[in-house]
């Protein structure tokens, strides 16, 4: 069993190749920075993000807006700044709750097998079938704008990636003499399974969250784009995007690329590093 | 002087029942275990007595792993009993049960890399050990007696699986058989994933450890050097049936089942015929 090989990616991800150790350190580096940035992102933003000032509205770089101003006269980048939070806040909620649910569920049914598995395999697959973005929409059309409701259906929706892997090597662990030798030593399978066989499989659980938090943020800033989610005022990538529609059309495309590229590349960023992980550990294996 | 050391000599233990044949640690009556068509143990029966040492002999397939394994409790057997100690032999649930069982009987297995947990330090595999059966005991004190016991050091103690030598894994294996303080020790092919040399130190090991503690062995092997070597007694299986049982020295020098004759025969050694053996596989 090659571990690598169960982790899910997308289609047009997947053909990013991880083996570059120069590519890994950068999109390494460029998450711990972009992390470090939206820690300290409202003492060193340099406007307000939400203060407008309509004389400068989509005005170009200059040394007060060095990216711009967007077609409400809000500075670019403080909003990048300070959205980096809301837009790393809610992914990092989604792959919490799906990593420690998933995993709950993956345990629970790899190592007790029988009728257990069947039931929650069967449930998992039936979230699978449902589109994660359609049960968010829904779920934020019943309880109206804010944070949670997205996050914890898009966690409901990420579940599955997390609990079918998780079951997968859980199967495939139980299996190893050293479980039988913990048994004939008295250990109980609760203890067995959480003391040795979650630590032994954790790094390729954790690699398959750190994939899941690029694909989280695509999809809340998808959410926030259409207008879901982030509530109106709150900075965020995603609505920054939505909100720099006008400039375009107006011929000041900079408000709206710039929030685009954030994603983009903290997506990738997060991709690689998260396939690194995985590669890492399935050559340790070996 | 170590905890073991008092479990020695043939004093009965309070908790054996009076009146019942106290020399056997171990009574095995009848056991039978079929896996679809093939019978993998086939009405198979013998006594390990207290601080005894029985060879189970046969080639791959024999039956023997399954036999250990049902004794251990990691199978369950279709038929016939298994009387460890003075426990009644039935399957018990909870966690009293499961405490006594590993108790009475632990077992060292063939591989000693697949057995240790990859992430466990020799330390926390005893330790961990010493949490479940001897809470409140001293620990470290007890840790460094059973490294000492089988021949690792300190410098050990720290150690990750992958850090140590074959040899040094399955003296590990050992100690986190023996901190459980057992009657029993299965060992099932303990020796086989080891080179020659290093096999002979854990064979002196073991022997050492019988000595000094008066625990009792169910040797696993298909080596007839290994038998001679540490054990007693030892019954020879064929196709999950015992064909030949009886004192270890009486079996080798005076085989008198063919099988037993081809096991002793197949032993390479000069002017040694693998073309001879095919035949007489064959004839069998």
């Amino acid at each position: 069993m090659t571990t690598a090989t169960l982790i899910r990616r997308r289609p047009g991800l997947a053909g990013i190749r991880t083996d570059r150790s120069w590519l890994f350190r950068i999109c390494l580096g460029f998450v711990a920075l972009l992390v470090l940035l939206a820690i300290v992102a409202p003492w060193i933003a340099p406007h307000d993000p939400n203060a407008v000032d309509l004389g400068s509205a989509l005005a170009g770089p200059s040394g007060a807006h060095p990216a711009g101003v967007d077609a409400s006269g809000r500075d670019t980048l403080s909003r990048l700044l300070v959205g980096a939070r809301t837009s790393l806040l809610g992914p990092l909620g989604v792959v919490v709750f799906s990593t420690v649910a998933g995993v709950a569920v993956g345990l629970a049914a790899g190592w007790r097998g029988g009728w257990l598995d069947s039931l929650l395999s069967r449930g998992t697959e039936l979230v699978f079938a449902f589109p994660g973005m359609l049960l968010a929409i829904l779920i934020v059309s019943v309880y109206g704008p804010g944070l949670t409701a997205p996050v914890l259906a898009l966690g409901v929706a990420y579940l599955p990636y997390v609990s079918r892997l998780t079951r997968s090597l859980v199967l495939a662990e139980r299996e190893r003499p050293y479980v039988e030798a913990y048994r004939v030593q008295g250990h109980s399978g609760l203890q067995i399974s959480l003391r040795h066989v979650l630590p032994n499989i954790a790094p390729v659980v954790l690699a398959q969250s750190t994939i899941n938090f690029g694909y989280a943020l695509i999809d809340l800033a998808g959410l926030s784009f259409l207008g879901l989610g982030v509530p109106p005022l709150t900075p965020d990538w995603g609505r920054m995007v939505f909100d720099g529609e006008s400039a375009i059309q107006s011929g000041y495309p900079l408000s709206a690329i710039l929030p685009c590229l954030a994603i983009v590349m903290t997506v990738v960023a997060f991709n690689v590093v998260g396939e690194r992980w995985a590669d890492q550990v399935a050559r340790r294996d070996r | 002087m170590p905890d073991t050391l008092r479990e020695a000599g043939d004093a009965p233990r309070p908790d054996t029942p009076g009146g019942r044949d106290s020399a056997a640690v171990l009574e095995v009556d009848g056991l039978c275990r079929a896996f679809g068509e093939v019978k993998a143990v086939d009405d198979v029966s013998f006594t390990l007595a207290r601080g005894g040492s029985l060879g189970i002999v046969g080639e791959s397939g024999s039956g023997k792993t399954t036999t250990a394994r049902i004794v251990v409790g990691l199978e369950r057997a279709d038929a016939g009993r298994v009387r460890v100690g003075g426990g009644s032999g039935g399957p018990q649930r909870g966690r009293a049960a499961r405490l006594a069982r590993a108790r009475e009987v632990q077992m060292v297995f063939q591989d000693p890399f697949l057995s240790l947990d990859p992430r466990t330090t020799v330390e926390a595999v005893l330790r961990e050990t010493l949490r479940l059966h001897f809470p409140g005991r001293d620990h470290p004190a007890r840790i460094a007696e059973l490294l000492d016991q089988v021949g690792l050091g300190a410098r050990e103690a720290s150690a990750l699986p992958r850090q140590l030598s074959g040899g040094q894994r399955q003296r590990v294996a050992i100690a986190r058989a023996l901190a459980v303080e057992p009657r029993i020790l299965v060992l099932d092919e303990a020796v086989a994933a080891l080179d020659v040399s290093v096999q002979a130190q854990i064979l002196n090991l073991l022997a050492d450890i019988r000595k000094q503690t008066g625990i009792a062995y169910l040797f696993i092997t298909h080596d007839l050097g290994v038998v001679r070597c540490v054990t007693d007694d030892v019954i020879v299986m064929r196709h999950g049936r015992v064909v030949e049982a009886g004192s270890t020295a009486g079996v080798l020098a005076d085989p008198r089942h063919p099988y037993t004759r081809l096991l002793l025969d197949s032993v390479p050694r000069p002017g040694w015929d693998p073309k001879h053996i095919a035949a007489a596989r064959r004839a069998l």
